[in-house]
């Protein structure tokens, strides 16, 4: 039994968190301990001799704690040894019986605790002899205590502990060398450390280069037409990245020889070509040249900053040793290449290529290889268009370098120099740019800046052909309106197709140089007339037919809160007395249509144009009904088209995008909704068709087929629409001037945004397009 | 088991006992993580914790069916989960919604239970033998908040008995102290980062001796500066993910008020440190100065030990701190403290 007392601690805390830290700190010194929730139990323990020592923690401002110690004290005071929260109760403890030596108060302190309990098993290890003093009793317990303390905080440390016991040794062996030899020893040694440390430093701050293999550049998005046509690209660094085996040989050696001519020799640093460049230094007196390897290059281009410091180069040798241990030659210089910046914002050689030659990489000739590996080391010093004859001469340094490399004969060197310099920077592509603007403004806002750095590929839904004979027919239109002497206008023109409610092609103004606002998709300007086809919707769908009657009567209006009365007149000034519903559409009367409006009333006709597509704000007051509500062009069209189909036509501009890991991330892939009854659609199909064949949209006959539209007119000629459709597309034209002024003088719908229609829709290829599946009409 | 019977050796080997591979589990507001296979982390899986709701189409179903996206269907719409939720929120420039707010489970949304257990289902496999062992984390209390965590606790343990697995809670952040200090007699301070809440853990030779959490996370950061500079806390999440540096100068507003909100977010977790630890009974006297551990995403902008490490400095703390550290995978550590806890009883 006394074996298994020694040692052994029973332990009850009042708060078990405490307890267990009590625990596990004494289990880690090699005591046996128990811990118990009951106390009853602890004291038992003690009783039954299964533990030597009873540790009892407690918060002495709790009675109950207190009155608890008191009885345990009573009985079990030479083997209790008290943890409690405050120290300056230690008096009181002791007038209960409890050891003061044995009081611990404070924070919980496991070192201390500790300490007590090895300092009760000292004690019951047996008593000192009797002739030793109690000075030196006192004396073996401070040691023992100390040995305790360290004991405790070595139980406590990290598990190694190989490095200390080796510094150890080593001070202990210094210390029987002489000193001068000690100090000089001590000396070097202090040097060497703080080298080691200073490397250490450097190379423990190493960034990973793993990272390289999920390595990305910023990338261009491209966006293409429907066709395949590239229209824009989007970037922050003009990069389109190109695999090794698509740069041309010679290509690779240039940079090589100007570069790194042992670049297949080293392993990532190159110590001849560094002990030349210290040399040339030396001899040039100050920082000439570099002994950078293709391999350093790639690191501080792809995992430090530019910083010209002593820590930055040794990182950057690091660096590219790790690099050539994980990567072959051939992948370094095809990162190199593709990483590298030749001005002009072009990252990476086959940026460059197309800024520099308009051409791909792959078609380089050995002058235009070496003039772009003459670029990196300063591409504004030896721009050919800024400094075409640095550029010569550097570009024939490289050709040279060749040479000396054994790339080039002397023929090829010759030929080579005596090539011309490229003097024109070759721009990217950026056609219908309108069009692009309105697909960047809806990309930007889902991919926000990630657009220009991301390399997606986007399809969007242009015809180039259709976006062609847009801008042709906006071309001739505005010829005609000069040929009559009006100038200073603008024109846009809008066409989707039917089926799918794709942006086939859209023109936003005349001159995108000039102004880059987009009439098509961002003016809202009246549509007059042509809104009024939404009145008829709303009656035919309350029950009105084509040959129904209505009056074409003058009419009164209060507006302004009754301030003022409104009257609406008729183009020609006359009223026509009782005329069909058709006939009022054809002959585009406003007081037929004001008289139906009330008829119908406007809460359903707004409630109609915002159904079939109409989002700009419809304001509740009876001009709306001839068109006073502003409303852009793409929405006007849009609604035109859900009167076509009887579906709703939502403008789509994408039509697929593709990552750069080649996965498609936008495949919409909806149908329109039908939102319209067949006779509905088949009555406003009527009327429109008859508006071309007998009304103001006459002038559509020359298309010889079946089209339907209306025309639009604003107050004083400021704007000038026809928006109308066949079978495939629905196409809007509008003519104004931004400033809202008058056109020109008869210069209506029909007579101004007509003809442009006309001349977009005879340049429709009749084949070769989906034909829209349309609803039964 | 209670985590003080963690034993300090590294146990990351796969499970063979106990029916089959053990699973740690890091049950966060803003992803859920599986972790398993050790050191490796292969086969370990996060998911966004969010779901994403679209009409019910018969061709939105076929195109989600067609590209094998998780989405389950109720009342005419459709719940689109996990990462799949956010990546059709960015493409459709909406906002993922949560399951779970400031680290507890969301009761303001009505499928939110539904949506996380659709979430953890391929997750949690069922196990080859019932009754396996699975440690998953929970939150600390909030601070003044004391019991909020237990309905939380509670729904995940039914959850996972109901898979036929013997459920284990273990403190979030004391899972990141088992993960990242376990050469360290598991002794020092973890703080886990989160999109609702930081969860902080001391702990004594495994012994969680204070826990608690702050109800201020990731999300309180995208929120704070999205308000701010007027713009969608999705888009400023995704900055601060994706180009947030806080060792170097802020470039534009956005990264204003990102840097702002950090320090106000270290700050408060450093006075709250201060606070909570000078208040407690159960913090030992220590001879020796402790690491600190910092996971989660929240951590991730490069910078920000060092930014917290600064905060740290403005306070009092009742013990030394030897330094700040990263921990390894701070989206993983809660995952691979837990995973280890289940290692360690499956050994034991």
């Amino acid at each position: 039994m006394r074996a298994d007392r020694k040692k052994s601690v029973a332990i009850y805390a009042a708060r078990p968190v405490r307890g267990q830290i009590i625990a596990k700190s004494l289990a880690l010194c090699g005591i046996r301990v128990t811990l118990d929730d009951d106390p009853e139990a602890a004291i038992r323990k003690i009783e039954s001799g299964a533990a030597a020592l009873l540790v009892v923690d407690v918060n002495n401002h709790l009675q109950e704690e207190i009155e608890l110690v008191r009885g345990m004290a009573t009985h079990l005071a030479d083997c209790l040894l008290v943890t409690h929260t405050d120290p300056r109760d230690r008096d009181v403890l002791e007038e209960m019986g409890v050891d003061r030596t044995r009081c611990i108060g404070g924070p919980l302190d496991p070192e201390q605790t500790f300490v007590a309990v090895d300092a009760f098993f000292a004690a019951d290890d047996g008593p000192p002899p009797a002739d030793q003093s109690t000075g030196k009793e006192k004396g073996r317990l401070k040691a023992r205590g100390r040995r305790a303390r360290k004991a405790f905080q070595r139980a406590l440390k990290a598990p190694d502990r190989r490095v200390w016991r080796w510094w150890t040794k080593l001070i202990r062996g210094l210390q029987m060398l002489r000193p001068v030899r000690t100090m000089a020893v001590s000396g070097a040694i202090l040097a060497a450390g703080a080298l080691a440390g200073y490397l250490f430093w450097c190379l423990s701050t190493l960034p990973d280069i793993d990272r390289l293999n999920h390595y990305s550049p910023f990338k261009a998005t491209k966006l293409y037409s429907y066709g395949n046509q590239l229209l824009a690209e989007l970037y922050e660094q003009r990069r389109t990245p190109v695999p090794l085996d698509r740069i041309p040989v010679h290509v690779r050696q240039a940079f090589i020889a100007i570069e790194d001519a042992r670049y297949f020799q080293h392993s990532g640093i190159d110590p001849i070509r560094i002990a030349g460049a210290l040399w040339a230094d030396i001899k040039a007196g100050g920082f000439r040249q570099g002994g950078s390897t293709i391999t350093q290059q790639l690191s501080k281009m792809i995992f430090l900053k530019p910083e010209k410091t002593m820590t930055r180069k040794i990182k950057e040798m690091a660096i590219a040793l790790m690099l050539e241990r994980r990567y072959s030659k051939d992948r370094i210089l095809e990162l190199y290449l593709n990483q590298a910046y030749f001005g002009c914002q072009a990252y990476g050689l086959q940026a460059a290529a197309e800024a520099y030659f308009g051409k791909p990489s792959d078609r380089l000739t050995l002058a235009e290889g070496a003039l772009l590996a003459a670029l990196p080391k300063a591409p504004n010093a030896y721009s050919p268009f800024q400094n075409p004859e640095r550029a010569r001469r550097r570009r024939d340094h490289v050709l040279q370098r060749m040479q000396v490399n054994g790339f080039l004969s002397s023929d090829e060197y010759r030929q080579a120099t005596g090539a011309d310099l490229p003097s024109v920077f070759h721009e990217r592509a950026y056609r219908s740019p309108y069009f692009v603007d309105y697909c960047q403004k809806y990309l930007e806002e889902t991919y926000g800046d990630r657009l220009n750095t991301s390399g997606l590929t986007v399809y969007t839904t242009l015809d180039a052909r259709l976006q062609a004979a847009a801008e042709a027919a906006i071309l001739k239109g505005m010829a005609a309106l000069e040929a009559r002497g009006v100038v200073g206008v603008q024109a846009a023109l809008v066409a989707l197709a039917l089926d799918t409610g794709h942006i086939k092609a859209m023109v936003g103004g005349t001159d995108y140089d000039r102004t880059q606002f987009n009439r098509a998709a961002q003016a809202l300007r009246q549509p007059g007339s042509a809104f009024k086809p939404f009145v008829y919707l709303a009656a035919l769908q309350k029950g009105y037919q084509t040959d129904s009657h209505i009056q074409d009567m003058p009419v009164t209006i209060a507006v302004n809160n009754g301030r003022q009365t409104w009257r609406p007149r008729n183009y020609t000034g006359r009223f026509n007395g009782e005329v069909t519903v058709k006939e009022a559409l054809t002959r585009s009367l406003n007081a037929a249509t004001v008289n139906l409006a009330l008829q119908v009333g406007l809460t359903d006709i707004i409630g109609t144009a915002h159904k079939v597509g109409i989002r700009s704000k419809i304001h509740a007051v009876y001009p709306s009904v001839l068109g006073a509500s502003e409303v852009t062009l793409l929405e006007l069209a849009a609604a035109y088209g859900a009167l076509a189909t009887g579906r709703r036509i939502e403008p789509v501009c994408l039509d697929r995008i593709i990552d750069k890991a080649s996965a498609t991330i936008w495949d919409p892939g909806t149908e329109p909704a039908t939102i319209l009854p067949s006779s509905a659609v088949a009555g406003i199909r009527e009327m429109l068709a008859a508006v071309v064949s007998d009304g103001t949209g006459r002038r559509a006959l020359a298309l010889e087929r079946t089209v339907y539209g209306k025309t639009g007119t604003t107050n004083g000629n400021a704007d000038a629409l026809f928006v109308g459709f066949d079978d495939r597309l629905v196409v809007g034209v509008w003519v104004g001037r931004d400033s809202r002024e008058p056109i020109g003088p008869k210069e209506t719908g029909a007579r101004a945004a007509l003809p442009i229609w006309v001349e977009f829709m005879r340049q429709v290829p009749v084949e070769g397009m989906r034909v829209a599946a349309l609803g039964s009409p | 088991m209670a985590p003080g019977s963690m034993t300090t050796r590294r146990k990351t080997a796969r499970s063979s006992g106990g029916g089959g591979p053990s699973i740690g589990l890091d049950i966060g507001t803003a992803n859920i993580v599986a972790y398993r296979n050790g050191q490796s982390e292969k086969g370990t899986q996060m998911e966004a914790n969010a779901f994403f709701t679209v009409p019910s189409m018969p061709n939105t179903r076929k195109i989600l069916e067609d590209k094998a996206v998780r989405f389950f269907e109720k009342d005419e719409r459709l719940h689109i989960l996990g990462n799949a939720a956010e990546e059709f929120a960015n493409i459709l420039g909406g906002t993922t919604r949560r399951p779970m707010e400031d680290g507890l489970v969301n009761l303001k949304e009505d499928d939110g239970i539904q949506v996380i257990q659709a979430i953890l289902d391929p997750m949690v496999p069922e196990p080859a033998q019932k009754g396996q062992p699975l440690w998953f984390s929970v939150p600390g209390d909030p601070l003044d908040r004391n019991g909020a965590v237990l309905f939380n606790e509670s729904i995940f343990k039914t959850y996972l008995k109901g898979r036929g697995y013997t459920p284990r809670p273990i403190n979030e952040a004391m899972a990141v102290v088992v993960s990242e200090l376990s050469d360290q007699h598991a002794t020092g301070i973890g703080i886990s980062m989160g999109g609702g809440m930081c969860n902080i853990c001391f702990s004594y030779l495994s012994i969680p001796a204070v826990t608690y959490s702050i109800q201020k996370g990731g999300d309180f950061i995208d929120q704070t500066v999205g308000r701010s500079v007027g713009e969608p806390a999705t888009k400023i999440k995704a900055i601060k993910e994706q180009e947030l540096d806080l060792s170097v100068a802020p470039r534009n507003n956005i990264e204003h008020g990102l840097h702002a909100a950090y320090d106000d977010l270290f700050a408060s977790l450093a006075e709250s440190l201060a606070r909570v630890l000078r208040g407690s009974d159960n913090v030992p006297r220590l001879n020796q100065a402790l690491p600190i551990v910092l996971s989660g995403g929240t951590v991730l902008p490069p910078g920000s030990r060092e930014r917290f490490a600064a905060c740290l400095g403005e306070v009092d703390l009742p013990v030394r701190v030897a330094k700040v550290v990263q921990a390894r995978n701070p989206l993983y550590a809660t995952a691979k403290g837990a995973y280890m806890m289940a290692v360690a009883e499956d050994e034991s």
